[in-house]
């Protein structure tokens, strides 16, 4: 309880600081918006950009415009942004769910190809399969996801002709849900999620491998052997729930290092989710659209540590509350 | 879309995005070869009866027209309609007209919502291409300028109609000027090409309403320009006739005050002022949400626009008919579907997702890569001129003005231009067009070319700038110097582009520093005036007519950037003019007031040409740029390969059709 509350004026730091490093750099987004007018041909006069910073609050002080956005938040309401010209609410339901499924889907397939994978090189270790995970996971560690994206994208196309970008294609994009839709989501959506599962579980089996190694030599696993304990017993059952810890306490991270990492891969095969919203708003100097999006990271970094260290304690006996 | 359905949708992308983890292995094997380019529906016998005035009533409207919903299409077409045909949108030699045939679906792939749609030429007068000369009344249906160009008189089509079936009349300028220009209270100030000769600190355009139909526009002084200005796609019609009926909703003058207020609050933007902003949508954003239901005079009209795609459908009233009865646009629907970024977009053209990519779009650079697949998705690929430049050098004249003993004002503003000139003869252009653009550039214009690299290293030691110890040049005063070159990244060529000026100059001793820098930075150290040397482009091509002026010091690369703050300013910031920018600013103004095309503003636009070579403006890298234009197969009505412009590919899209023999 006392954690949830501690929670507040964490998060309440954070909206500062996020506000204050996107308002660091010269110019706004009116400036942003007339160069865009410009590039196009356009002209706008002084008036008109008088007129458009008065109109987006943009000729107050800095520490009005924070007030405003804050006091406005508290109301639920995260403004307007100024880059897609729609509440920055909607821009945000659209996205961060499907951010978030993105990132659950490939980190449970992480799981199902690491944890395996990690007990099987600890228990073989040195055998011809040991360094076949080990040099496969040593590659997956050193190839940046984009890379993968890029070259599986590659490979499809040339093989079938059929182009993997977004999340639909083409002929689906305004269609109802029906079955063939369906299909076509997973047609488009198997490939990011093998790619950021590749990495994902690359790091994950060698830390699984290194920690259940150092509780294999332990004598409570003896004892337990030596009790005449089935085999699968005697490894689920007591290591591989210590080696695990490492794991779980990193889920916190994960939802944050997922949309990070996403960015890029996200750019390559063309996925509407945060990421690169979030890069564009920045670049556009969309504030109250990077603050939300900042302000809904760290929220979600924080519980995420909140939870996984509950998971941690109900795992693990040996580790209390405070 | 309503967040209620997204969210709807939101939790069954969830859904499916857990079920493709447990299928995703077997996915691949489901993956099966899609057809690429537009569903075009065959239209190879167009069965339709003229109707009384001769118009053939377009199959798509057919249904809405028998079932009362649309009155039929003589109804719709003004009783004089724009008629196009050889040489009406596009100059004869660079396109073969034909009357095409109705149906089909344009598909594009653009990283906003409004894709190129934005620029389809809908404007007061009409030349054909990027002239400004013939000004055939486009809009309108009649026009007069008076002798001294400060008196323009229109006459609306009778019977032009939004594309809600509303009839535009002179009260829709009138309240464009006066309600929403001319209101202070709206807070909207006008554009600057409705000031007296483009200059926001003269008087605004005087509007004088006759009837229904005619009314005229004087200014207190000679304006030739505003005529280029009614020709261009940069201001469009939009700026000037906005739809009153849709508008005066959103309008504290004529809503009322409850059902306005009730607007505001739904629409959670604070007052009446920032909702009419809000609802009357700029032509560049016409693909935006917002632009839902207003009224236009565009061919295609907004039908959908969400995250993944945008939508538009033909205009049932539009304006311009063939010679043989159709009603234009030809082609039924546009769709524009989202990508992130360029990329994507490349991907999506090879994979023959795109009936038609053009301008910034395609790089020559892909040009192996894009032949490569043609024949596979079913597109080809021809080349035309551009409305761009290509890559330019601009060096900064007022970079570190203010700093007591700059040694680089020593230099950048010797009264011989001897360092401007220095650097333009190290330019080795050919060199940099066979390394770059497979030699496909046109040959520099011999009055700009000056390639010589020992009359660069003497005028260079004339200057002072001699060899230092380590082969490399130095300030007059022998400090040591390098040229900071800063580009925004972009297109792909910039960068090896950038290497080659490098070593250019490096064989004369000048040594440079590259910094390439994200967009949005770039125009911060442009602002702040940080920038000493700049690689962009420009709209070059587009000047002579006066369709585009991005040659001003501060428009692209930065060249005089503090001396343009002091003109706009009137002297109140930025530097005192240098004689030559008092020279610029003198011929720049002059050429305003008559049209760029009349036997006299093309000499004062030679006058400003031979000011910019003198004076190095700007220096050009290569001669004019080639560009890639990818379209599908059955496309007609293209502008024909070496044609000048890329962007007549999109501005005259509403004459494309697809032949489907």
């Amino acid at each position: 309880m006392r954690r949830l509350l501690l929670l507040i004026p964490f998060l309440f730091l954070i909206s500062v600081v996020a506000f204050v490093i996107i308002q660091l750099p010269p110019g706004d987004f009116v400036d942003t918006y007339v160069r865009n007018l410009e590039a196009q041909g356009g002209t706008v006069n002084a008036a008109q950009t008088a007129a458009l910073r008065a109109r987006y609050g943009l000729d107050e002080p800095m520490w009005l415009q924070y007030w405003i956005w804050m006091s406005n938040l508290l109301q639920g309401d995260f403004g307007n942004s100024f880059l897609f010209d729609r509440p920055v609410a909607d821009v945000l339901a659209e996205r961060v769910p499907r951010t978030v499924a993105l990132a659950v889907a490939s980190m449970t397939v992480t799981w199902l190809i690491a944890i395996p994978v990690g007990i099987f090189s600890a228990l073989r270790k040195y055998s011809v399969g040991d360094h076949v995970a080990t040099f496969l996971s040593f590659v997956g560690v050193a190839v940046p996801p984009f890379l993968l994206a890029l070259v599986g994208m590659y490979l499809v196309f040339d093989r079938t002709g059929f182009l993997i970008t977004g999340l639909y294609s083409p002929e689906f994009r305004s269609e109802p849900w029906s079955p063939a839709k369906v299909g076509d989501l997973l047609k488009n959506t198997w490939l990011p999620i093998a790619v950021l599962a590749v990495t994902g579980a690359a790091g994950t089996i060698r830390v699984l491998r290194s920690s259940l190694l150092d509780e294999l030599k332990k004598l409570y696993v003896t004892t337990a052997r030596a009790k005449g304990l089935p085999e699968h017993k005697v490894i689920l059952k007591y290591p591989v729930r210590i080696a695990i810890n490492p794991l779980i306490s990193t889920i916190g991270w994960m939802l944050p290092a997922m949309v990070g990492g996403e960015v890029v891969v996200s750019k390559v095969l063309n996925l509407p989710t945060t990421g690169p919203v979030l890069l564009e708003s920045i670049l556009a100097q969309d504030m109250y659209l990077t603050g939300a999006i900042v302000l809904i990271l760290s929220a979600l970094t924080i519980i995420g540590t909140l939870l996984s260290d509950i998971l941690l304690a109900a795992a693990d006996p040996r580790i209390r509350y405070q | 879309m309503s967040s209620k359905s997204a969210k709807r949708r939101n939790r069954r992308i969830v859904g499916g995005v857990v079920a493709a983890v447990v299928v995703g292995g077997v996915a691949l094997a489901v993956v099966n070869r899609d057809d690429g380019g537009g569903d075009a529906q065959p239209a190879a016998a167009e069965n339709i009866t003229p109707s009384a005035r001769g118009f053939l009533e377009p199959p798509a409207l057919a249904d809405r027209v028998s079932a009362g919903e649309l009155p039929p299409i003589d109804e719709r077409i003004p009783s004089e309609p724009f008629v196009v045909g050889p040489g009406v949108l596009l100059e004869e030699e660079h396109l073969d007209w034909e009357d095409g045939r109705y149906g089909g679906t344009l598909e594009f792939a653009a990283m906003g919502a409004s894709g190129f749609v934005n620029i389809v030429g809908t404007t007061v007068l009409r030349s054909p291409g990027q002239t400004t000369e013939e000004s055939a009344p486009n809009v309108v249906s009649g026009f007069e300028v008076d002798d001294d160009y400060t008196t323009f008189s229109f006459t609306l089509r009778d019977g032009l109609r939004w594309s809600d079936g509303e009839p535009v009349t002179t009260e829709d300028v009138r309240f464009t000027l006066e309600d929403v220009y001319g209101d202070p209270e709206a807070d909207r100030p006008a554009p600057s090409w409705l000031y007296t000769a483009g200059d926001p600190s003269k008087s605004l355009a005087n509007l004088e309403v006759h009837d229904e139909l005619s009314f005229t526009l004087t200014f207190d002084e000679s304006y030739g320009q505003f005529v280029a200005d009614l020709n261009s796609w940069i201001p469009s019609y939009a700026e000037l006739i906005k739809p009153a009926h849709y508008l005066k909703q959103f309008h504290a003058a004529h809503a009322d005050a409850t059902e306005l207020a009730a607007l505001v609050e739904e629409s959670g933007r604070g007052d009446w002022q920032t909702l009419l902003d809000y609802r009357d949508v700029p032509h560049w954003e016409v693909g935006e949400p917002r632009a839902l239901g207003m009224p236009t005079l565009n061919a295609w009209v907004l039908d959908e626009s969400g995250e993944n795609l945008t939508r538009y459908v033909r205009n049932p009233y539009f304006w311009h008919v063939d010679a043989s009865g159709h009603q234009l646009p030809y082609i039924d629907e546009i769709v524009v579907n989202r990508v992130v970024d360029s990329d994507a977009l490349t991907n999506a053209m090879l994979a023959g997702q795109v009936s038609l990519a053009s301008g910034g779009e395609v790089a020559l650079n892909n040009m192996p890569v894009l032949k490569q697949n043609a024949e596979r998705s079913g597109f080809r690929v021809f080349t035309t001129g551009s409305f761009n430049n290509p890559l330019q050098l601009f060096l900064n004249r007022d970079y570190e003005w203010t700093e007591a003993g700059s040694q680089w004002q020593a230099v950048i503003s010797d009264p011989q231009q001897r360092f401007h000139r220095a650097i333009a003869a190290a330019i080795d252009d050919e060199a940099i067009n066979d390394a770059v653009y497979f030699g496909l550039y046109g040959d520099l214009d011999p009055s700009w070319r000056s390639f010589d690299p020992a009359q660069a290293g003497a005028l260079l030691d004339e200057l002072g700038m001699t060899l230092g110890s380590n082969g490399m040049r130095t300030y007059p005063d022998g400090s040591p110097f390098s040229l900071g070159i800063t580009y925004p990244v972009g297109s792909s060529d910039v960068n090896p582009v950038a290497e080659l000026l490098r070593s250019q100059l490096a064989e004369v001793g000048i040594r440079v520093e590259l910094t390439s820098l994200e967009e949005s930075l770039f125009n911060q150290r442009k602002e702040t005036n940080q920038v000493m040397a700049s690689l962009m482009i420009n709209d070059g091509p587009g000047w002579a007519s006066g369709i585009s002026e991005d040659y001003l010091p501060n428009h692209k690369g930065p060249w005089a950037p503090e001396q343009w703050q002091y003109f706009l300013s009137r002297g109140e910031r930025g530097r005192p003019l240098e004689p030559a920018m008092q020279e610029f600013f003198e011929l720049h103004t002059s050429r305003k007031q008559v049209p760029p095309q009349s036997d006299e503003g093309v000499r004062r636009w030679e006058e400003l040409v031979g000011w910019f070579k003198e004076n190095h403006a700007f220096i050009p890298l290569t001669g004019a740029q080639v560009t890639p234009t990818i379209a599908d197969v059955r496309l007609r009505n293209l502008p024909k390969e070496g044609s000048p412009v890329n962007l007549d590919v999109y501005i005259g899209s509403p004459g494309l059709w697809f032949d489907q023999d």
